[in-house]
């Protein structure tokens, strides 16, 4: 099951990297309307911090196994 | 004139033996060298070494008859004529005989002393009378009636007239059991010449026909005189064997007779022998047919058999070559699949990468604390509540700003 944050948010280290994407870019738009609240401004980049954070790693993780598995492909073929 | 005159002239009266042999020397000198007469044979009597019968014919006036005389030598001279016509005198024979007319003084019987038969006169009218037989046979439709019978094809239940005993008999069943096949046989005993021979075969014919636990029926006779066979010309027995339920196979005679028997019936044959034979060999044709059948259904098996295995192998091979391809085209396939894979991920991580840096900056430029650096601050109460327009501060109350290298404390005034 998956974690909430005090605000009613998924915990970060719960989310996919699409999850993570969709919400990155929910909170931009967020952010660059007009009515953004300055009390929630500073929250909102932060958590967008963090699903960045996620994201890299991911990215980073998954091209680690890429590069893993496509040296097996080579090495067997 | 003469004739009174005669007469007084032979006032002389004969003795009776003088009579005899003036009459016998008339008949002779009127007859010479003989005279042909023809009738049938009847109270034939060949008890001593001369044979006598009376000759008789029969019209609308009554019967007439004479008595005959056949003293043994012209008996024994006539016997190979008769031999090679297979001829037997007997009752009911009908006859042309050359002889000369005689009264015998101790009886004063008249008679007929012969000294030859003319055979043609017998056999042309047993031909006769066979041929009339025939003709009521084919006008009334049984000529051809036996042959329509149903012959099984392998007749194991047999139904035998013959006399039991005789050479025939033995022959037939020698022939039979000599064939090793285990037929059923069922026996009908019947008298094979004689005035007896018709009605029991007729008799037999029928009782053996009616039975439905019989295939067919033999009727055999050894060989024999035209005349002892001549009950087979009856037409008692055609009728009988004609509409007999069973087929009737013939085995009459020996090699030159052919009975009416033999015409109506379903197969003749010339021998008893040949006749039971011919039984054994229908039987031994549907064994061999048989046999023939399954050698031909072995055959076709195995030629089947040889095409599924040839058809298998076909296969076989088909699917090794065409399994060999889709391996190689799989592999093929897993090689470009393999080469994409080594690139595609890569490009899309890079591009995921340069997605998030976009995004990375534009989080970066909306972050407050780079709005601060840039001069401006946040005012909110000690409470924390954010000071949005100079109304909302209190005189006296203090306030926090906050700067982006740090806050102040101030006191509205």
């Amino acid at each position: 099951m998956a974690k909430k944050t005090q605000e009613g948010d998924l915990s970060v280290d719960e989310l996919t990297y699409s999850e993570a994407l969709a919400e990155l870019e929910t909170i931009l738009k967020s952010l660059e309307s007009d009515s953004v609240d300055v009390d929630v401004l500073a929250t909102k980049v932060q958590r967008a911090a963090a699903l960045i954070s996620l994201c890299r790693g991911k990215i980073g993780a998954a091209r680690l196994h890429v590069e893993q598995v496509v040296g097996e492909i080579d090495a067997t073929s | 004139m003469s004739d009174e005159l005669d007469l007084g002239a032979t006032t002389e009266a004969f003795g009776v033996r003088q009579f005899i042999g003036k009459v016998n020397n008339a008949m002779k000198s009127t007859f010479t060298p003989g005279i042909w007469v023809h009738g049938e044979i009847e109270s034939w009597s060949n008890r001593t070494q001369h044979a006598y019968f009376q000759l008789v014919e029969r019209d609308e006036k009554g019967t007439a008859t004479i008595h005959v005389s056949l003293f043994a030598n012209n008996l024994r001279r006539l016997q190979p004529l008769l031999r090679q016509h297979r001829l037997t005198l007997q009752d009911g024979v009908k006859v042309k005989v050359f002889g000369v007319p005689d009264v015998y003084d101790g009886s004063g019987k008249f008679s007929l002393k012969i000294s030859d038969i003319d055979p043609r006169f017998t056999l042309g009218d047993l031909a006769a009378a066979r041929d009339e037989i025939v003709k009521r046979l084919i006008a009334g439709g049984l000529y051809d009636e036996n042959r329509e019978r149903e012959l099984p094809a392998a007749p194991l239940r047999l139904g035998i007239i013959t006399s039991v005993g005789s050479a025939a008999w033995h022959d037939a069943m020698h022939e039979l059991e000599e064939s090793g096949i285990g037929f059923d046989i069922k026996v009908a005993n019947v008298r094979v010449q004689g005035d007896e021979a018709i009605p029991m075969i007729v008799e037999a014919i029928w009782a053996l026909g009616s039975r439905t636990d019989l295939d067919v029926i033999l009727l055999m006779r050894g060989g024999g005189s035209r005349t002892d066979l001549a009950c087979f010309d009856a037409e008692e027995i055609a009728v009988a064997i004609a509409q007999c339920g069973l087929p009737v196979f013939t085995g009459i005679g020996h090699e030159i007779d052919h009975s009416i028997a033999d015409e109506v019936a379903y197969a003749a044959y010339k021998t008893p022998t040949a006749c039971a034979s011919a039984i054994c060999e229908l039987v031994n044709e549907f064994v061999e047919a048989t046999e023939d059948v399954w050698g031909g259904i072995a055959a076709i098996a195995q030629q089947q058999l040889a095409l599924a295995e040839s058809r298998l192998n076909e296969r076989g091979n088909a699917i090794r070559t065409k399994a060999i391809t889709a391996v190689e085209r799989a592999h093929t396939h897993v090689a470009l699949s393999a080469n994409r894979l080594t690139t595609r991920p890569l490009s899309l991580l890079a591009t995921g990468e340069s997605q998030i840096d976009y995004l990375a900056e534009r989080v970066r430029l909306l972050d407050p604390v780079n709005t601060m650096a840039r001069g401006w601050s946040i005012t909110r109460t000690t409470a924390g509540v954010t000071l949005r327009k100079a109304g909302d501060a209190v005189s006296g109350d203090d306030i926090v700003t906050t700067f982006s290298d740090g806050t102040v404390v101030s006191t509205v005034k």
